[in-house]
C-alpha cells in the first residue's frame, strides 16, 4: 500500500515535471516542425511527382523517374563539380589567409582593432550587393580592374572577367572577399585562447617565429579549426547569391553549381526566363545535392578527427 | 515553488501562444479579410455608398511589370487619386523582377491586385482557374466599339469572353547606331545576317581601339537575350514557331543551325561587345546610349521611351531595321505582341471599381494618346493612331511602328501548356547557349534538341497533362490563331 502510494507520488512528479519540461520545449518543437520538418518532409514528398506549382493543375506521381533523371542529367553533375572547384577553391585560400590576417592583427598595435572592424564589415554586407559591387569591378567593358590594368599597359584588351575563362576564378575571389573577415575573427577567438606559457616555453626552448606558429599554435587550433573548415565547406555548398547576382551560373552553366541549379527548378531565374517550374524535379535535385553535401561533411568529420588527435 | 511552477507553465503557455499567433497571424488576418471581402462582394452598391459615405476610401491595386512606362503611369495614377470623386484609392506597384513569382505567390496567398499588367504566362496559367474577370461583363457598348479592332479571337478572347484589352504592340527590331556606321564606313544597315556579322566585324576592327564594338546583346540570360533576338529572326527565316511547326505537329530545330553558326561569329572576340555574357538589358543600353555599341535587338515599344527618359540619346543617332535573316529568307512572319493589356482579378471584392479604375485611367483616350505621343508603346488602335502625334521617333522611324512583317501567331504546345510539358535537360535557349559559344555541336545539339522536345510533347499528350496542336492549311506568310 505504502509502496502503491509512493510510486503513484513519483508519476505525478514525473509527469508535473515533464509537463514543464514540454511546455518550455513546445515552442520550439512548432517552429521546427513547421520551418524545417514540414518543407523537408514536403520536398520528399514532391521528389515522387510531376508538379509546375500552384495553378498547373494536380501533381502527377512518376514513382522514381525524378530521380533516374538527375542520374542521366548532365548538366547537373557538371554543376556537381563546379560546386567542388567553388567550394576547395574557397577553402583552399580563405583558410590560410584568415589565419594569417588573425595572426598579424592579433597584436597588440596600433590600427589593428580598425583593421579587424574592416576585414569583418563584407561578413554583415548583403552578399546581393557585394555580387553588385564585384560586377562593377569585374565586368569587362567599364569594370574599374579592366580600367586599371588597361592604363598600366598589363593588359591591351579587356579581360572577360565574367567570361567562360574567368567567371569561376572571379566567384571564387568574390567569395574570399565576402568571408575571410568572418573566418578571421574565429581565428582571433582560437589565438586568444592559446595559453601564453605554453607559447613562452617554446620561445624559451629556442623556437623561432615560423616553428612556433607551426609547432605550436597551428596544433592547438586544432579544435576550432575544425569547426571553421566545417563552416566554410558547408557555406561553399550553399553559397548561390554571389553566383546568382554576378553571372546566374552562366555562361553556359560554367560556373552553375548544385544548389543553384535546383533553385532554378522552383524558382526560374530571371523575369524573362522561359524556364517554368518544375518542384518535382527541383525536390529531386535538392536531395541528391544535399546526400552530396552529407557525404562530404561525414568524409570530413572522419579526416578532422585527426586534428582532435593533435589537439 | 509551487507558485514558481505555475509561473514557468504560465511563461511557456504565453510563448507557445505567442509563436502560435505569430503563425497564425496571417491566416488569422487573411480570414477576416477573406470574411470582409466575401461580405463586401456580396454587398450592394449601397454598402459601397456607406463605406464612402463613412470616409473610408476603398483602395484598388495595381500591379505592374514594367519599368519604361512607369512614370507615366504613376502620373495618371496621382492625377486619378486627386480628382475622383468615388472615394477611390489607387496604389500602383511595380514588381520588375519576378512579375511572374510575386503572381503566383499572391495568388496562394489570396492577395491578388485588383488590377494587373498583362503578361502571356500568368494569363495563360490562371485564365482555366477563372482568376481574370471577363471584360464584357463590364462593356458598354461604346467601349467594346471602341476596342473592336484590338479583339482577337484565339489571343485576348476565348470561349467569347474578353479578358485583357492589348492598346498597343511591340515585336523585335534591329537597334543600330548610325553615326558608328558611318564612321565604319557601313552605308546601310545589314538585310542579312551574314552582312550583320561582317558589319560587326568592321565597325570592332576599325573602333574597338575608342571602346566602340560591333554587336552586344543581353545573354547573361539566354531566354531574356534570344527572345528579343535570334527567336524572332527564326520565325521568319523559317516560317516555324519556336522551332514548332503547325502543320505537321511536332518539332523541327534542325533549320537553326546555319543561325546559330553565324551567331557564333556574331559573339565572337573580334565582333562582339566584350562581357556579353554577363551583360543584362539595362547596361546594354547604358552602353549603346554612350555610343559604345554598333548593334542590337530589343523591342520596338521600349526603346524609344528608354533612350527619352532611361538613358537619353540623341534621337538622330540610332535607328532600326527588322532583325536579320540568313540570306534574307523570308518564309514567315515574326510575332508581335499586344501590349498596354491589364487583366481584372475576377475575385476582388472590389471587381466593379476595379473596372471603372481601369476605364478611367488606361482605357482614356488621353491616358492612350499620352502614352503614344511620349514613346511608351506603339499604339494599335486606328483612332488613336489617327489623334496621336506621336514623337519624331514613331514619326522618321517607320520600322519602330507595328508592319506587314509582324503578325499574332499562335502558340506552341511549349507555350499553351507550359507545365505539362515537361522537356528532359536544356531548353532550347540555353543549348542554343552551348552551340553559340562553340561547346556543342549544332547539327547533333539541335537534332538531339529536336528528339527531346517532341518526346516531351508526345509525353503530354499521353499524361492528359497537354493537347494535340495542329492548325490544318497553317499558312506562316498568313498565320491564323487556332
Amino acid at each position: 500500500m505504502k509502496e502503491t502510494i509512493s510510486r503513484n507520488l513519483r508519476i505525478k512528479k514525473t509527469l508535473k515535471h515533464n509537463l514543464q519540461t514540454y511546455s518550455f520545449l513546445l515552442p520550439n518543437l512548432i517552429l521546427f516542425t513547421a520551418c524545417s520538418l514540414y518543407p523537408v518532409v514536403w520536398t520528399l514528398k514532391y521528389v515522387f511527382y510531376q508538379y509546375g506549382g500552384y495553378g498547373t493543375g494536380k501533381p502527377i506521381f512518376v514513382g522514381i523517374a525524378n530521380l533516374a533523371r538527375v542520374f542521366r542529367d548532365k548538366v547537373y553533375w557538371e554543376s556537381v563539380l563546379h560546386t567542388f572547384t567553388y567550394g576547395f577553391g574557397k577553402v583552399l585560400i580563405i583558410i590560410p589567409l584568415a589565419f594569417f590576417l588573425a595572426f598579424l592583427l592579433n597584436q597588440q598595435k596600433r590600427g589593428n582593432g580598425v583593421t579587424q572592424s574592416i576585414m569583418f564589415l563584407p561578413t554583415i554586407m548583403s552578399s546581393a550587393v557585394m555580387g553588385l559591387v564585384f560586377y562593377l569591378l569585374f565586368n569587362a567593358y567599364n569594370g574599374e580592374v579592366n580600367k586599371y590594368l588597361l592604363e598600366s599597359g598589363i593588359i591591351s584588351r579587356p579581360v572577360n572577367w565574367l567570361g567562360k575563362d574567368h567567371a569561376m576564378k572571379t566567384l571564387i575571389l568574390t567569395a574570399v572577399w565576402g568571408g575571410v573577415g568572418n573566418y578571421m575573427v574565429y581565428f582571433i577567438a582560437g589565438i586568444q585562447q592559446i595559453s601564453e606559457d605554453a607559447i613562452e616555453s617554446a620561445r624559451i626552448d629556442g623556437a623561432g617565429k615560423l616553428q612556433t606558429i607551426w609547432y605550436i599554435i597551428v596544433p592547438m587550433l586544432g579544435p576550432i579549426l575544425k569547426i571553421i573548415m566545417m563552416l566554410a565547406i558547408t557555406s561553399a555548398f550553399n553559397d548561390i547569391t554571389n553566383v546568382m547576382v554576378l553571372t546566374e551560373g552562366g555562361p553556359n552553366n560554367a560556373t552553375m553549381v548544385m544548389s543553384l541549379y535546383g533553385y532554378r527548378y522552383f524558382f526560374p531565374i530571371s523575369a524573362a526566363e522561359a524556364t517554368v517550374p518544375q518542384y518535382g524535379y527541383g525536390a529531386a535535385v535538392s536531395v541528391v545535392s544535399a546526400a552530396i553535401a552529407g557525404v562530404v561533411t561525414v568524409i570530413y568529420l572522419k579526416v578532422s578527427k585527426k586534428l582532435d588527435d593533435i589537439y | 515553488m509551487r507558485l514558481r511552477r505555475i509561473g514557468a507553465i504560465t511563461l511557456a503557455a504565453l510563448m507557445a501562444a505567442g509563436t502560435l499567433a505569430g503563425c497564425s497571424g496571417k491566416t488569422a488576418t487573411t480570414e477576416t479579410t477573406n470574411a470582409q471581402t466575401t461580405a463586401a462582394a456580396e454587398t450592394t452598391a449601397a454598402a459601397s455608398d456607406t463605406k464612402a459615405a463613412s470616409g473610408e476610401k476603398t483602395v484598388i491595386n495595381i500591379w505592374s511589370k514594367d519599368r519604361h512606362d512607369a512614370s507615366y503611369v504613376q502620373e495618371k495614377v496621382d492625377q486619378y487619386n486627386k480628382t475622383n470623386t468615388d472615394n477611390i484609392q489607387v496604389n500602383y506597384q511595380l514588381y520588375t523582377d519576378n512579375y511572374v513569382q510575386a503572381i503566383d505567390m499572391a495568388v496562394q496567398s489570396g492577395e491578388l491586385p485588383d488590377i494587373m499588367v498583362q503578361q502571356d504566362q500568368m494569363f495563360d496559367k490562371y485564365v482555366n482557374e477563372g482568376q481574370w474577370a471577363n471584360l464584357y461583363d463590364f462593356m458598354d457598348e461604346d467601349m467594346k466599339t471602341y476596342f473592336k479592332d484590338v479583339i482577337f479571337p484565339g489571343y485576348n478572347e476565348l470561349d467569347e469572353k474578353l479578358y485583357f484589352i492589348p492598346t498597343t504592340g511591340t515585336t523585335c527590331r534591329l537597334f543600330y547606331n548610325k553615326e558608328i556606321f558611318e564612321r565604319a564606313g557601313i552605308a546601310e544597315p545589314p538585310k542579312t545576317l551574314e552582312e550583320m556579322v561582317a558589319d560587326s566585324k568592321l565597325i570592332t576592327s576599325k573602333l574597338s581601339g575608342e571602346g566602340i564594338y560591333g554587336f552586344a546583346e543581353n545573354m547573361k540570360s539566354a531566354s531574356s537575350g534570344l527572345q528579343r533576338s535570334l527567336m524572332v529572326g527564326l520565325q521568319r527565316e523559317t516560317g516555324l514557331v519556336n522551332g514548332y511547326d503547325f502543320v505537321k505537329g511536332e518539332y523541327d530545330f534542325t533549320p537553326w543551325a546555319e543561325s546559330l553558326k553565324l551567331w557564333k561569329e556574331l559573339l565572337s572576340e573580334d565582333s562582339a561587345f566584350p562581357g556579353c555574357e554577363s551583360l543584362d538589358i539595362d547596361p546594354l543600353r547604358t552602353q549603346f546610349a554612350a555610343g559604345k555599341i554598333g548593334m542590337y535587338m530589343s523591342y520596338s515599344h521600349a526603346e524609344p521611351g528608354v533612350y527619352q527618359n532611361q538613358f537619353p540619346m540623341d534621337s538622330d543617332k540610332w535607328d532600326c531595321v527588322p532583325i536579320p535573316t540568313v540570306g534574307g529568307k523570308t518564309n514567315g512572319k515574326q510575332y508581335f505582341s499586344g501590349t498596354g493589356g491589364y487583366v481584372i482579378n475576377a475575385k476582388s471584392p472590389n471587381l466593379e471599381k476595379a473596372f471603372k479604375v481601369y476605364k478611367d485611367i488606361f482605357t482614356n483616350e488621353d491616358y492612350l494618346v499620352g502614352y503614344y505621343e511620349g514613346g511608351y508603346g506603339v499604339s494599335i488602335l486606328p483612332s488613336v493612331i489617327a489623334k496621336a502625334k506621336p514623337s519624331a521617333d514613331f514619326q522618321n522611324k517607320k520600322w519602330l511602328l507595328i508592319s506587314d512583317i509582324d503578325a499574332l501567331l499562335p502558340k506552341p504546345p511549349h507555350s499553351a501548356f507550359a507545365s505539362g510539358m515537361v522537356v528532359e535537360g536544356e531548353d532550347m535557349y540555353k543549348t542554343c547557349e552551348s552551340i553559340y559559344y562553340g561547346d556543342a555541336d549544332p547539327d547533333a545539339a539541335l537534332k538531339d534538341l529536336t528528339d527531346r522536345y517532341n518526346k516531351a510533347y508526345q509525353d503530354a499528350i499521353k499524361n492528359n497533362t497537354g493537347y494535340e496542336i495542329k492548325i490544318p492549311g497553317y499558312d506562316p506568310q498568313n498565320p491564323k490563331l487556332q
